[in-house]
């Protein structure tokens, strides 16, 4: 059962370079995300990883609607976010909550734990009373592991690891029923980030919840996702499961970037592949497949037509000519 | 510097110690280190943030901050102690031509307000005078110089590279000119602090590559940094890790991760998400004050193989099998 549903959804910046831009009568726009489907089922982790520019991040933020989408929709729950009414937001808000990337600068650095804690608590009229607002930090705060003590501390008193908690407890404190997290545990110690992962694990278990997870980690999304969808310049690629799609990628791009993948074990190391060139700018983007120009196996076809998402095999999902009938 | 033969030792670090002055008191993030690299060989260092790695890469080429210092040890490139270089001779002959260091922020590297070809020519301008450059870099002009170097890096439009300011290139295309810029002297070693922590993994793979075959073609030894264990198995025939500022343990690569001996790199391997199929297990506590001068195992506090002996004293260096050294009283 669907919890979240894009459909064609395109997310476009426009660029005005230069100290004159503005005066510029041209205007070069981003295809940051350029039509991509795909549905997120109840209770489920879905990974969605890319290179940097890929437009991930962008497709996050694009379904809360913490950025504007320039087309396409998306259903939550069976209703059309880019539609709802003022007071639909209000109640999506609550549902729906995001963990950034960017943990520190995502914290008000001079409010301390306790008041960034119960801002939403405040915000969405949860509680009034202040015993009660006390007891529901205290609650989050023992299921994150981190302690009473640090109600009074500022974001800039925490370690790397910790202030990810933090962000992650606000974006539990609600009880939300979806969360995008983008890039959770990026630049963290190993040690610190298996902490986080085996904690987001927990959490969804004991929560029923469902995740979004953003990340360009393939070791980490392969480890916590149920399915994984491959995104390359703003075009989603391939989606399936993750074992299927880990042991079988369809697309050269995905066989590409799982053969990347620094291994310790030495069982797992297969022929690497290496791709030449680097990833084209999102102004300009190539014809046809966006792939095609570091693609070993283009055909002219590849040039001329986009090609389609179709499903090859049982619910695995791929958009490349070698497979177009 | 005689030139010297395969197999002989490029770096000896012997008893490093290093002190920092902070606020809180003395810092040693270098603490008793020991290290051998041969030529051509391709060192993991491995370890978290705040282990020290990052100190000890800076004190090979005495780039230390004001309020640090190298209180004992020696450091030995070649055979020659470069503990009694001066600031001039460090300068002149070691950094940039013997020794040579990529960190992950390439364009901290770079002058933002040269173009490439400017800043790779300064480089064979400030070791033209010197033999050490290759003698057929110098017969080549300049330019041919930089262009056959950006070649090797395998970077396809090379004028424009050449003619292009650092913000204009990826991270990736910055960290190959770094790199070409790390290899245009032929060092003895090359020092790469988390080079491609920021790139994505395609483009690190990429590079990685790179980095092999340039070690083949020019046996540079490498002390490649990293926290990322996979990379060092991949590349580094010999591992070591660090903890608060020591050596735990060192082993051949393979060795170190199908076997390893000290309950941190035990720890370590466990965290991955590559190896642990199932459950992670996250090492509980966090690196201690290296500010604590208690005698006293560093990683007792987390460690669960701990004996009464852990309390009271650090554990020298044993070698348990041939090449597999590591600091723990469970092998007594």
């Amino acid at each position: 059962m669907s919890l979240v549903k894009l459909k064609n959804l395109r997310i476009y910046f426009e660029e005005r370079k230069g100290l004159f831009g503005f005066l510029q009568k041209r205007r070069e726009i981003v295809h940051a995300v350029d039509g991509i489907s795909f549905n997120i089922n109840k209770g489920e982790i879905l990974g969605l990883v890319g290179e940097s520019g890929c437009g991930k991040s962008t497709t996050g933020m694009g379904i809360l609607r913490l950025v504007e989408p320039t087309d396409g929709e998306v259903f939550f729950d069976g209703k059309n976010v880019l539609k709802m009414s003022k007071k639909e937001m209000y109640k999506f808000r609550r549902k729906t909550q995001i963990v950034f990337q960017d943990a520190v600068s995502s914290l008000n650095p001079r409010k301390t734990v306790r008041e960034i804690l119960s801002e939403p608590l405040r915000v969405h009229r949860i509680e009034k009373n202040e015993d009660k607002i006390e007891h529901k930090l205290l609650q989050t705060l023992e299921l994150i592991g981190l302690k009473k003590e640090d109600l009074d501390k500022f974001p800039s008193e925490f370690s790397g690891g910790q202030i990810r908690r933090v962000g992650i407890s606000r974006a539990l404190i609600l009880q939300p029923q979806f969360l995008v997290a983008d890039e959770p545990t990026s630049g963290l110690d190993v040690s610190v980030a298996a902490g986080i992962l085996n904690l987001m694990r927990d959490l969804r278990g004991q929560f029923n919840l469902t995740y979004l997870w953003v990340s360009h980690n393939l070791h980490v999304v392969r480890y916590i996702s149920d399915r994984i969808a491959v995104m390359y310049l703003g075009k989603l690629v391939e989606i399936a499961e993750t074992t299927k799609l880990i042991s079988n990628p369809l697309h050269p791009y995905a066989r590409a970037l799982f053969s990347a993948i620094p291994t310790v074990d030495p069982e797992e190391r297969t022929s690497r592949i290496i791709l030449k060139g680097e990833i084209p700018s999102a102004l300009n983007p190539p014809s046809g497949c966006r792939f095609r120009t570091r693609c070993d196996y283009k055909s002219p076809r590849c040039a001329e037509e986009e090609p389609a998402l179709i499903e090859v095999e049982n619910a695995h999902f791929v958009s490349c000519h070698l497979y177009t009938r | 510097m005689e030139s010297i033969l395969k197999d002989q030792l490029v770096l000896e670090i012997e008893a490093l110690s290093v002190e920092y002055k902070s606020r809180q008191g003395i810092i040693k993030p270098v603490d008793n280190v020991s290290l051998q690299i041969r030529k051509g060989e391709f060192v993991g260092l491995v370890g978290e943030s705040g282990c020290g790695k990052s100190t000890l890469a800076l004190s090979i080429v005495n780039l230390l901050p004001p309020n640090g210092k190298i209180i004992k040890g020696k450091i030995l490139l070649n055979g020659n102690d470069l503990l009694a270089f001066s600031e001039e001779e460090m300068a002149r002959q070691i950094r940039g031509k013997k020794i040579t260091m990529i960190t992950q922020n390439p364009h901290t590297a770079l002058n933002p307000v040269f173009k490439i070809g400017s800043q790779m020519k300064e480089i064979l301008r400030l070791h033209k005078n010197n033999e050490e450059v290759s003698g057929k870099q110098r017969r080549l002009s300049y330019s041919q110089g930089c262009a056959k170097i950006l070649e090797e890096m395998r970077i396809a439009d090379i004028s424009r590279v050449l003619r292009a300011y650092p913000h204009q290139l990826s991270g990736g295309m910055k960290q190959r000119v770094i790199t070409a810029m790390a290899f245009f002297c032929n060092p003895l070693l090359l020092i790469a602090d988390e080079p491609t922590t920021a790139l994505d993994v395609t483009i690190q793979a990429q590079i990685l590559e790179l980095f092999k075959g340039l070690v083949k073609k020019y046996s540079t030894s490498i002390l490649y940094v990293t926290h990322d264990l996979g990379v060092v198995s991949e590349l580094s025939r010999k591992a070591l890790v660090m903890y608060a500022g020591e050596i735990v343990e060192e082993a051949k690569t393979s060795n170190l991760v199908k076997n390893p001996k000290h309950p941190y790199t035990e720890a370590l391997l466990k965290c991955l998400p590559s190896v642990s199929k199932n459950r992670l297990k996250a090492i509980p506590g966090r690196v201690p004050d290296l500010t604590s001068s208690l005698e006293e195992c560093k990683f007792f506090p987390r460690c669960s193989y701990t004996m009464s002996r852990c309390k009271k004293e650090r554990p020298p260096v044993l070698e348990t099998e041939p090449g597999h050294r590591v600091r723990c009283f469970k092998y007594y």
